[in-house]
C-alpha cells in the first residue's frame, strides 16, 4: 500500500472518528471493498455466492471501522482482516443450522454437546437420553429434537472445525491406510473409502474397523463425541454416493 | 404432513408410514430416537440406530411411493423394520449397517421385496458397546 493511500485512509479515520463525519466513513467502506473481496473470495465454492460473502465480509468492515482505535498504533487493514474474515466464518456457523431449526433448539444442542461428553466421563459410557433430559433440565422428547437438529448442518460446514474445536484435525490424526484389506467386506468399502478425506477415513476405520465407540473416538482424536458423530454420517454419505457411482460405471 | 403414525393395541408395537421422499428422512430418525430413548438406550446406540436407518433409507430404491417403519418393543429390545426395499441380492448384507446395530439382515416379503430387520438393545450390546 503507498504512503498516499496511507495518509488518506488515516484522514477518513480521524474525520469519522474525531468529527462523526459519516460521508468520510463511506468512503473508507468504499476505499477497503477490494479487501474485503479478496478475503471473500477464500471462501467461494462452499455454497455461497461471492455476492453474499461481500455482503457478510462488508459487515465485518464496519464493524471494524467503527470499533477501531487509532490510538492502538496498528494499521486499519491488520485489525480489519480479522474480523472480515470472524464475519464471514461466523455466517457459516449460523448459516450452517438448518433455517428452521428454533434458536432454543440449537442452543439445546450445544449443551447437549458439553453434556454428552461430561456424563460419558462421569459414567464410564454414553448417557441415556432420559440421562441427557435430566441433566439438560429438558424434556427427553426436547433432547431427541435437539439431537436430530444436529443433523440439520449442511455437509459444507462440517469441513471446518467448530468453535470449540479449532485446529485442522488433518493434522492430529494419522493416517494409517492399512487393515482395510483383511476385512471382510474390504471389496465393498474400498471404493467408498477412497471417496473420503484422511480424517474422514480415520474416523471409519476407528470406528467400524477397529470398534471403537464414538465416544472412544472423540477421546483419541480430541474432538466430541457429536462431531464424531456428525463426522461419521457425513463419511457415510460420502462413501455411499461413491459405491453407488462406482456401481453404476460397473457393467 | 401427510404420514401416519399408528400405535397397535399392545402398544408395545408401532407402525410409521411416510412418503418414501428425502424429506421424511428426519421423521423416521426422529420416530427411531424416541424408540431408543424408551428402551433407555445409551445415546450412541441410539444415534448409530438412526445412523442405520438413514443409510438405509438414503441408500436403497424403495418400491413404493411410500416407506414403512415397523417397531416391535419387547422388554429393553427392539426390532426395527424397514422397507419395502427392491429386491437387491447384492445388498443381503450391508457391512456399514452390520456394524451400527447389533444385529442386521434382510427379509423378503411381499413378493420380492426386501425389508431389513435391525435389532438394538438387550443382550447388552447395539452397534456401539
Amino acid at each position: 500500500m503507498n504512503i498516499a493511500t496511507e495518509r488518506k485512509r488515516k484522514q477518513l479515520l480521524q474525520a469519522y472518528k474525531e468529527e462523526g463525519d459519516r460521508a468520510a466513513r463511506e468512503e473508507l467502506i468504499e476505499d477497503l471493498m477490494p479487501l474485503v473481496r479478496s478475503l471473500a473470495l477464500r471462501y467461494t465454492g462452499r455454497g455461497e455466492s461471492l455476492d453474499d460473502l461481500v455482503q457478510v465480509g462488508c459487515i465485518g468492515l464496519i464493524n471494524a471501522i467503527d470499533r477501531f482505535e487509532p490510538d492502538r498504533g496498528v494499521e486499519l487493514t491488520t485489525y480489519a482482516v480479522p474480523t472480515i474474515l470472524g464475519e464471514i466464518q461466523r455466517h457459516f456457523r449460523d448459516k450452517a443450522w438448518a433455517v428452521h431449526v428454533p434458536r432454543s433448539v440449537k442452543e439445546l444442542n450445544v449443551r447437549l454437546t458439553r453434556l454428552l461428553d461430561g456424563l460419558t466421563a462421569e459414567l464410564g459410557r454414553s448417557p441415556t437420553i432420559e440421562e441427557l433430559a435430566n441433566a439438560a433440565g429438558a424434556e427427553e422428547e426436547e433432547v431427541i429434537e435437539a439431537l436430530e437438529s444436529a443433523h440439520a448442518y449442511s455437509a459444507r460446514s462440517l469441513s471446518a472445525p467448530p468453535d470449540d474445536e479449532t485446529g485442522a484435525l488433518s493434522e492430529m490424526v494419522g493416517v494409517d491406510e492399512g487393515g482395510y484389506e483383511q476385512v471382510e467386506e474390504g471389496v465393498v468399502l474400498d471404493a467408498g473409502l477412497n471417496a473420503l478425506d484422511a480424517r474422514e477415513r480415520r474416523i471409519v476405520e476407528l470406528r467400524f474397523f477397529e470398534g471403537l465407540t464414538q465416544s472412544q473416538i472423540a477421546a483419541e482424536i480430541g474432538i466430541s463425541q457429536m462431531h464424531v458423530s456428525r463426522l461419521l454420517r457425513r463419511a457415510l454419505q460420502t462413501m455411499r454416493g461413491r459405491i453407488e457411482a462406482s456401481g453404476e460405471e460397473s457393467p | 404432513m401427510s404420514a401416519s403414525l399408528v400405535t397397535l393395541a399392545a402398544m408395545d408395537r408401532i407402525s410409521l408410514t411416510v412418503p418414501a421422499e428425502p424429506a421424511f428422512h428426519a421423521t423416521l430418525r426422529l420416530v427411531v430416537g424416541g424408540v431408543g430413548s424408551r428402551l433407555q438406550l445409551p445415546y450412541e446406540q441410539v444415534d448409530e440406530l438412526q445412523l442405520a436407518v438413514e443409510a438405509l433409507v438414503s441408500g436403497r430404491v424403495s418400491v413404493e411411493s411410500t416407506l414403512v417403519l415397523e417397531v416391535e418393543l419387547d422388554g429393553g429390545a427392539a426390532l426395527v423394520t424397514i422397507g419395502p426395499f427392491a429386491s437387491d441380492p447384492e445388498r443381503e448384507r450391508d457391512p456399514i449397517v452390520e456394524r451400527l446395530v447389533r444385529r442386521a439382515r434382510v427379509v423378503h416379503r411381499d413378493g420380492d421385496a426386501d425389508w431389513v430387520e435391525l435389532s438394538v438393545g438387550a443382550d447388552g450390546e447395539g452397534g456401539s458397546p
